[in-house]
């Protein structure tokens, strides 16, 4: 808690405040106790800071590191002469943070989205998730309303009050919409006002067109000349908004602004940061995971050309060297004993006999859904379905390995240059390795080369403080091997998962599921200096809330108390669990003689949203028409993120193996701001979900990890890749998720495929160790 | 030793096994080509060497035995090669890490045969590695760009 240095105010807040929010029509009960419990997950000790910081703006971390001649309004907008740079606070790893964010400020502040600068700005409390908290409403998405969408802005109090700058969870872009569009059109009335004042004319008579007002006789001034006296005016905290028909740049496709770097080699990734002086430090650490060294001998490592130091660090060594080759080659030089003990299930069999224990003591964590009465529905039939699901270990295999590079001044300033999801997280892990106050650090965030959740741990960034600290006055770069970034992953959690179900009456009538894994915001919070956290909803997301009325549905999520080191994977928790949920639907659905895609359209019929993904996939595919016999299809939906999303996959057994040949699918986040850039996040949303589909594995032996790189942990090339179709649908309210929402129906989908081609059921991922693939 | 990248004659003294990339990258600061594995498995730090696609973490500096052209000798931002204005158009990177060697193995097939078959294309881009999963994207944008190397886009 050493990050929360004030005192709060009132240390017990009345949790019946969380309750205060407003009920939606309906009169469906939306905070009951079950409820905020899920949500106290991710609010857990946030609640506990007073009403004095709930109103408070945090400062304005840009008022730092003014230039001179530049004007700052908000922490997420500066102004210099022409240049208007709009900070987003927001990792771009990819998914289009920076263009999908400044083409919100351009539309609101009214300049052009291609003449916008766009910066991630400083690690700061200003940028805080401010949705971080909308989960606490418990409402399924299917069951969102405008009311509801409203119910969760009231929430974003509590995100405030947690002031956590995070990029992750699919949440940038609802976030941004709340938040970038206020910015920019209360700064638009600001210059209107001030502009008004300079003319000494009325502002109602005065408009905006591109950076500049405009006065009705003709006389017109840049924001730039106006942002000095534009910034005296008090912002208005509640601008009047664009109506979505107005739109200039939302809702439309506007071309990427790191697109040009990117394709030029010129885009800064952490790798390529390089500063005057600078060394390099290779970092190996115990695979044997939170187990110290027992002993180091470098001597050997200082022989080799260039190498300027070996340092021993709790659970491994780091290599300094003029040169990354150099420091990497010198790990292999350095003699080291390693503490052996496992502190986890150290083989897979014990890892999955671990989870069905652990169901088998019967003490869920959480409940969420909880419809009809599943038990006795059960109890009573004579045809229940029974099936058991495994899902395995995943490395991240982001393209640029880990690294950061820290200076450590020899005046107790640290600097940090990195590609991170968690620059507020970053602060306090290098403020705490270095020992000096969040005051003297500073992190500077560049373009990441994937994340996928891996770069929302801070691992590198407190290394790379670690390194430095014994190199004062001289900049360092950590950065890991592949190797030694595969061995260090913090993995998707293995997951195991029992289900049971009914049909009645040519309807699936009952489905009972229990899963056990490890808590991902659990692990992650505890290495991130989140408050400890309750019941962990990533342990049953994608499982539980899915867009189906099914009259006894229950979904058990029940927590491992194993330490093997797991994190956040894109999709976290929806990429086992849709892959045991759907995957059982499907089953059940065979089982009884009935129609897969039928069978959830009967259980989706009353959710136009979820209901009109499925029609359209249904559609796209031709479902339901003759496929010659060599070729099948299969479906799967999930809910997550806010998004639906309905995918076919029709493959083909080929005399190589089974071909992939297409991927039809339809999504709907309710309201899309770039039709062009959610479709590359479906795209490769469900690549990636292929990925642990198809051959994506880690294992252990002994309680080491058995792969190591791209040789023996496969990610799909470029032959295997099926053609897509995409669609993209807006009949949902609020604005759903991009990057997470795409992957987890793929696993499912594929499987489905399998089965309707081969009659193999594959209830264990990854299906290359039951079929061949192409 | 001596290496020519981009047209430019350099010195350098160093190990006769470091790679060409990290010659590249931490001796000469010519950052466009990336490490992502050291085994010559993912394809980011692909570069041309005598005008054919090479992965420089795997190809020892005292190796190579003609110029070296990076992504950065290919084009820049303010005057982009047809190759990456295709990439632009159809809006393929989305890390972008891989990108520049997804370009420059797309320019080692380009420049040799600008009209190429899908199977060709199978077989030059499946060198290469993406974790975000840019491949159909990634197939568009090598026909794009080899219809304006033809003039015919």
């Amino acid at each position: 808690m050493s990050e929360h240095e004030n005192k709060p105010d009132v240390v017990e807040t009345d949790r019946a405040d969380a309750t205060a929010v407003e009920t939606p029509k309906k009169g469906r009960k939306i905070l009951n106790r079950r409820n905020f419990l899920i949500g106290s997950a991710v609010v857990a000790g946030g609640v506990a800071f007073g009403a004095y910081r709930l109103t408070r703006d945090y400062a304005n971390p840009l008022l730092d590191d003014l230039a001179e001649g530049e004007t700052a309004f908000t922490p997420f907008l500066k102004i210099d002469g022409d240049d208007i740079i709009v900070i987003t606070g927001r990792a771009e790893m990819g998914q289009g943070a920076n263009s999908v964010l400044a083409a919100m400020m351009a539309e609101e502040l009214d300049v052009a989205y291609e003449a916008l600068k766009v910066e991630h700005g400083p690690a700061s409390k200003a940028y805080y998730v401010g949705n971080f908290a909308r989960v606490l409403t418990g409402i399924p998405n299917h069951m969102r309303t405008d009311d509801t969408v409203k119910t969760e802005e009231s929430l974003r109090i509590i995100g405030k009050i947690m002031g956590i700058q995070n990029t992750g969870g699919s949440m940038t872009t609802d976030d941004g919409f709340y938040t970038m569009r206020r910015v920019g059109a209360s700064v638009r009335e600001a210059m209107i006002a001030a502009a008004a004042k300079r003319w000494n004319v009325a502002a109602s008579g005065l408009s905006t067109e591109n950076g500049h007002v405009l006065n009705k006789n003709g006389d017109r001034l840049s924001y730039g000349e106006l942002a000095g006296e534009a910034a005296q005016q008090k912002l208005n905290s509640d601008p009047q908004l664009k109506d979505k028909s107005q739109w200039k740049y939302l809702g439309k496709s506007q071309p990427r602004n790191d697109m040009v770097p990117k394709v030029t080699g010129t885009a800064t990734f952490g790798m390529d940061v390089e500063l005057p002086g600078m060394v390099y430090a290779a970092v190996r650490e115990n695979p044997y995971r939170w187990r110290p060294i027992k002993s180091l001998d470098g001597s050997a490592a200082l022989k080799r050309r260039g190498v300027k130091k070996v340092i021993e660090l709790d659970q491994g060594f780091a290599v300094v060297a003029d040169n990354s080759w150099r420091a990497m080659q010198a790990l292999d030089d350095v003699i080291v004993e390693w503490d052996m003990a496992v502190e986890y299930p150290a083989d897979m069999e014990a890892v999955y006999d671990d989870f069905r224990a652990t169901i088998a003591k019967g003490e869920p964590e959480l409940t969420p859904t909880d419809e009809g009465d599943a038990d006795a529905a059960l109890a009573a039939a004579d045809n229940v379905f029974r099936a058991e699901y495994k899902a395995q270990y995943l490395a991240h295999m982001q393209m640029e390995p880990l690294n950061a590079t820290a200076l450590y001044g020899e005046d107790g300033q640290v600097e940090v240059w990195t590609g991170t999801q968690a620059p507020t997280a970053g602060l306090w892990g290098s403020s705490t390795v270095a020992g000096v106050p969040q005051e003297n650090v500073k992190i500077n965030t560049v373009f990441l080369g994937g994340g996928f959740g891996r770069r929302g741990e801070i691992d590198v960034i407190e290394k790379a403080v670690r390194v430095a600290k014994e190199m004062k006055g001289t900049p360092v770069k950590v950065l890991y091997s592949r190797e030694d970034d595969f061995r260090r992953d913090y993995y998707r959690p293995a997951a195991l998962a029992q289900l049971q179900g009914t049909v009645k009456n040519g309807r699936i009538d009952t489905l009972k599921a229990d899963t056990a894994t490890l808590s991902v915001m659990g692990n992650w919070g505890k290495r991130v200096n989140l408050p400890p956290a309750g019941p962990d909803p990533t342990i049953i997301e994608g499982l539980a809330h899915q867009p189906y009325a099914i009259a006894n549905y229950r979904v058990a999520g029940h927590r491992s108390g194993s330490n093997m080191p797991i994190g956040a994977w894109r999709s976290v928790g929806a990429s086992q669990n849709s892959f045991f949920m759907e995957s059982f639907i499907d089953e059940l659905a065979h089982e009884h003689g009935l129609d897969p895609m039928q069978a959830r359209l009967d259980l989706a019929k009353d959710f136009k949203a979820p209901r009109g993904v499925l029609e359209k996939v249904a559609e796209m595919s031709n479902w339901g028409s003759k496929l010659p016999a060599n070729k099948a299809r299969g479906v799967a939906i999930c809910s997550s993120f806010f998004s639906f999303v309905a995918q076919v996959v029709e493959i083909s057994q080929t005399p190589d193996g089974i071909k992939i040949d297409k991927l039809y699918l339809a999504a709907d986040p309710g309201t899309v701001m770039d039709r062009v850039n959610f479709e590359a996040q479906m795209t490769g949303g469900a690549i990636f979900g292929l990925s642990q589909a198809m051959r994506g594995e880690v294992t252990l032996t002994d309680g080491a990890v058995d792969q190591s790189n791209f040789h023996d942990y496969e990610i799909p090339r470029f032959t295997q890749i099926p053609a897509f179709e995409v669609a993209i649908l807006e009949n949902h309210v609020g604005v759903g998720g991009a990057g997470e929402p795409g992957t987890p129906p793929a696993a499912p989908a594929l499987g489905n495929a399998i089965f309707a081609l081969t009659g193999k059921r594959l209830r264990e991922m990854p299906f290359s160790k039951f079929v061949d693939f192409v | 030793m001596k290496l020519n990248v981009n047209g430019q004659d350099y010195q350098v003294d160093v190990e006769e096994d470091m790679p060409l990339l990290w010659v590249l990258r931490d001796e000469l600061n010519i950052k466009g080509p990336k490490f992502g594995c050291g085994i010559a498995q993912c394809g980011s730090c692909t570069v041309h060497v005598n005008g054919e696609a090479v992965k420089s973490c795997s190809l020892p500096a005292s190796a190579v035995d003609g110029p070296v052209t990076t992504i950065e000798g290919l084009g820049t931002p303010e005057n982009l090669h047809a190759i990456q204005e295709a990439w632009v158009e159809t809006q393929t990177a989305q890390c972008g890490y891989c990108q520049s060697g997804q370009i420059m193995r797309a320019a080692d097939l380009l420049q040799r045969n600008n009209n190429p078959s899908d199977e060709e294309i199978d077989e030059a881009m499946s060198n290469n590695l993406c974790r975000c999963g840019t491949y159909p994207r990634l197939r568009a944008a090598v026909k794009l760009a080899g219809a304006k190397m033809r003039g015919v886009a």
